[in-house]
């Protein structure tokens, strides 16, 4: 035969606040491991962030086989510009290799307002507005992750400099990139920025 | 029909825990393993490009000083120390920067935060037109890593020597000491050539 009394109330009350010390702690577990696997998250999404942003830019460099780097506007608060340039291709004339003279120049900009960061070609950069004809088809950051200005120095270290038609010119440098990314959730940031450094050679 | 009342005993209690750790721990290391793989291809996918960073950075050295560097080896490890042997020509000129100072920043490199140090991080120069004997010298060598000697095999061998106009360069990076897992970056640096206006 079953035993049919009930529970006493001290002993509901017990069953409470034991049951609840337990869930309180569970709770609390699963908070932590939610926070970590965000956190986790939200470091790995960045520092994808930061390899796709310095393997863009070395790629480009590469590909356009830069010689030589210029700052345009350094007075300019809310910008950064640079530009990069191929200057010539060699080519084999008479028995001599030659510089012939193209004119395939690359702008890198540093869009502080908007905080992103954009990569194209010179002729569809629009230099008196400071910005790309298109700037979303010229970001390289994605529209969630933002370069926030505080943390963020890009700048270059002269290693020779060379004559390009009359031109003195800075022909190698390194490229130091150090870029604080924020990942943005509803234009709020999700955890603190995280700051990236990266040298690029040419 | 009268239920079973007993509860457990103290040794079928330790039983249960011993069990379900017994379960849980492969799982949890499972987990923090995640996190070394995590860090190592991290690490590797940042290693291949300071070692193509520290190619394109060698090859901005004045190339008489590399030359003068090796000498006739076979083979000659640059370390950090070394660079203070480079020439200073160029400081003095603003924009420009001397091959010892350009030394310097190739072990200064960052990539994503990751740097490469001491014997992590090893860069060796070798001559262009390697032969038979250069190569019999650095298999008895032990303290090349395998792969750089493997490296140094797969180069193509002239028949004959060369004046040297090139040079090999190898760098070796160390990615994860734990379980010895390594990469080899193989590039060639070049004296400069001249062109015409």
């Amino acid at each position: 035969m079953k035993n049919e009394k009930g529970l006493t109330a001290f002993e509901v009350l017990i069953s409470i606040s034991v049951g609840s010390v337990v869930l309180m702690m569970l709770m609390s577990i699963l908070s932590t491991t939610l926070v970590s696997r965000n956190y986790m998250e939200h470091e790995n999404r960045l520092l994808n962030e930061s390899y796709h942003i310095s393997e863009y830019l070395q790629a480009s460099i590469f590909d356009l086989g830069v010689r030589s780097i210029e700052e345009y506007a350094e007075e300019d608060e809310d910008h950064q510009i640079l530009i990069l340039s191929h200057e010539f291709d060699v080519s084999y004339e008479e028995g001599v290799l030659v510089r012939d003279y193209v004119g395939r120049s690359f702008v890198l900009h540093y869009d502080r307002e908007n905080r992103s960061l954009h990569y194209g070609n010179a002729d569809h950069f629009d230099f008196e507005n400071r910005q790309f004809f298109d700037p979303a088809g010229t970001r390289i950051n994605s529209t969630n992750v933002k370069v926030d200005p505080e943390g963020t120095n890009i700048r270059y270290t002269c290693v020779s400099q060379a004559e390009f038609q009359d031109d003195l010119k800075c022909a190698s440098a390194f490229i130091e990139l150090e870029i604080s990314l924020t990942y943005e959730f509803q234009d709020k940031p999700v955890f603190q920025p995280k700051t990236y450094r990266t040298t690029i050679v040419f | 029909m009268p239920m079973n009342q007993k509860g457990l005993t103290l040794l079928e209690l330790l039983a249960i825990i011993v069990i379900a750790t017994a379960v849980l721990l492969p799982l949890l290391s499972g987990f923090i393993d995640n996190f070394a793989v995590n860090e190592r291809m991290h690490a590797r996918r940042a290693s291949s490009s300071l070692g193509n960073a520290t190619v394109e950075s060698l090859d901005k050295v004045d190339f008489n000083d590399l030359l003068t560097f090796l000498g006739d080896d076979p083979i000659k490890e640059i370390e950090e120390d070394d660079c203070d042997g480079f020439s200073t020509s160029g400081e003095e000129v603003d924009n420009t920067m001397s091959s010892r100072e350009v030394c310097g920043y190739i072990f200064d490199q960052e990539w994503s935060n990751v740097t490469f140090e001491g014997d992590a991080f090893r860069v060796f120069l070798l001559p262009y037109d390697l032969d038979e004997d250069d190569l019999d010298t650095l298999r008895e060598r032990d303290d090349l890593p395998d792969r750089v000697i493997d490296g140094a095999e797969a180069l193509d061998i002239p028949e004959e020597k060369e004046a040297g106009s090139f040079l090999n360069v190898f760098v070796w990076m160390e990615y994860d000491p734990a379980v010895s897992q390594s990469i080899l970056i193989e590039g060639i640096v070049e004296g400069a050539i001249d062109l015409e206006e």
